[in-house]
């Protein structure tokens, strides 16, 4: 998020003001004001601010149905209940609804702030990690495949969409973390048949046998990743839930539910398609 | 194994499934298991805390269809696309983060990981767990499968 604009919605035009004025000294940017529900409509959708601040009790609408009919019209903002009143039932609805932040009046400007930067560094922290994962878990393979087989890989990467059907054989790690994803191998039995066979001595047709190995060596790149993940101090607190192996004919692995980025490793046996989702586990 | 696991997943779905418009939903059998019950299309969901395993979702491909078009509002589902996938991928999640809250209400914390789901034909699936429990549900008699792998059951 570039240069985030702010939008506050309140009642009372004093603690408009008073956090119009905590919000300037911390050099964010005001860019709407509202005190009433048809200027917030009105201003909200002129201005398509990033961040909302949002008073709960108002007397035409409270706080909690503004930020639904402002979703109606743009979902893509920040948004802080700011309110006299806080309690469990309050704090658990402004969950629910996804509001990012919750705070007690009288507003502390250090509170105020603190609050908007980790909201803002949770989504910074989300991006770069979107951007920067890939290449940490080509590292892991590559040096899983090597250690374990001494062979090369090169990869390739794949949009989602052409990878429509599995190749046989597929493993699914999930992740949970700050940001809870999924991991998934992908690869036919012929390339699994010759990576089992590279490492144990043995040509074996039982599927629970690769299974187990195809198991155990997910397990270490998805391992090896996200401790590299955990190390760059993002708060990913990364930890790994246990394989579950598919196998069958015309397997697919849906992309409906999350982006998903694909790899396409190219390693002495075949291809290995390494596939990895995140969500933002707000 | 602990049986009690199964109640959190119990509570899960008649707390879940009402919410998308199903008016009847009931448990009709319970079995414990070495491997997966498999058919038409399978959701996986990562569990870690104070209990770890695997949770896998089972449907034939027809009953997933019926149920995502329940909670597409009756929308006729033709064919089980990306959108008929991310509404039971939704479902999966809703019910297995149900099911972590009935969990630590008896004190057991977990944490979920994203659905991974799979289509095919003559699925086989593997998790780390010896013993499966198997719960078969059925919610206004469409029938799927809670296939429940907890790490450590023998």
């Amino acid at each position: 998020m570039k240069e985030p604009r702010f939008m506050i919605v309140d009642d009372s035009p004093f603690s408009v003001t008073l956090i119009e004025k905590m919000l300037q000294a911390n050099g964010y940017n005001v860019v709407a004001k509202a005190t009433n529900k048809n200027d917030m409509i009105k201003m909200f959708t002129e201005e398509k601010p990033d961040f909302v601040t949002m008073d709960l009790t108002m007397p035409e609408i409270n706080g909690f149905e503004s930020i639904k009919l402002l979703r109606t019209i743009d979902t893509n903002f920040k948004s802080v209940m700011i309110s006299s009143l806080k309690d469990d039932e309050l704090t658990e609805e402004s969950k629910k609804l996804k509001i990012n932040g919750y705070i007690q009046k009288p507003v502390k400007e250090d509170e105020l702030i603190n609050t908007i930067k980790s909201i803002i560094n949770y989504d910074k922290n989300y991006y770069e990690l979107l951007d920067e994962h890939q290449a940490v878990f080509k590292e892991s393979f590559a040096d899983a495949v090597n250690s374990m087989t001494r062979t090369t890989v090169s990869f390739k990467e794949k949009n989602a969409e052409e990878v429509k059907f599995s190749m046989g054989f597929a493993v699914a790690i999930g992740i949970i973390g700050t940001f809870p994803g999924r991991f998934f191998l992908d690869m036919s039995n012929e390339t699994l048949t010759a990576f089992t066979k590279s490492i144990t001595g043995q040509e074996s047709e039982d599927s629970e046998e690769k299974a187990h190995f195809i198991s155990e060596f997910a397990n270490i790149v998805v391992g090896n990743a996200c401790s590299l993940l955990n190390l760059t101090d993002k708060n990913y607190k990364f930890r790994l839930s246990s394989p579950t192996v598919f196998y069958g004919e015309e397997l697919t692995v849906s992309t409906a539910n999350l982006k998903t980025f694909m790899i396409v490793a190219k390693t002495e046996f075949g291809e290995i398609i390494i596939g990895t989702s995140f969500s933002r586990g707000e | 194994m602990d049986v009690s696991n199964v109640n959190p997943f119990l509570q899960a779905c008649t707390l879940v499934l009402p919410q998308l418009g199903f008016s009847s939903v009931k448990k009709v059998n319970l079995t414990v298991s070495s491997k997966v019950n498999a058919q038409g299309v399978a959701v996986s969901v990562g569990i870690i805390g104070d209990i770890k395993g695997t949770v896998v979702y089972n449907f034939s491909e027809d009953n997933a269809k019926k149920i995502a078009s329940k909670m597409m509002m009756g929308m006729e589902v033709a064919v089980f696309d990306d959108m008929a996938q991310s509404a039971i991928s939704e479902l999966t999640n809703m019910l297995t983060a149900n099911a972590s809250i009935e969990f630590s209400k008896i004190g057991k914390n977990i944490n979920i990981s994203t659905p991974t789901l799979v289509t095919g034909k003559e699925l086989g699936i593997k998790v780390s767990s010896n013993k499966v429990l198997v719960v078969e549900m059925e919610a206004d008699g469409v029938a799927f499968f809670v296939n429940i792998g907890i790490d450590g059951d023998a």
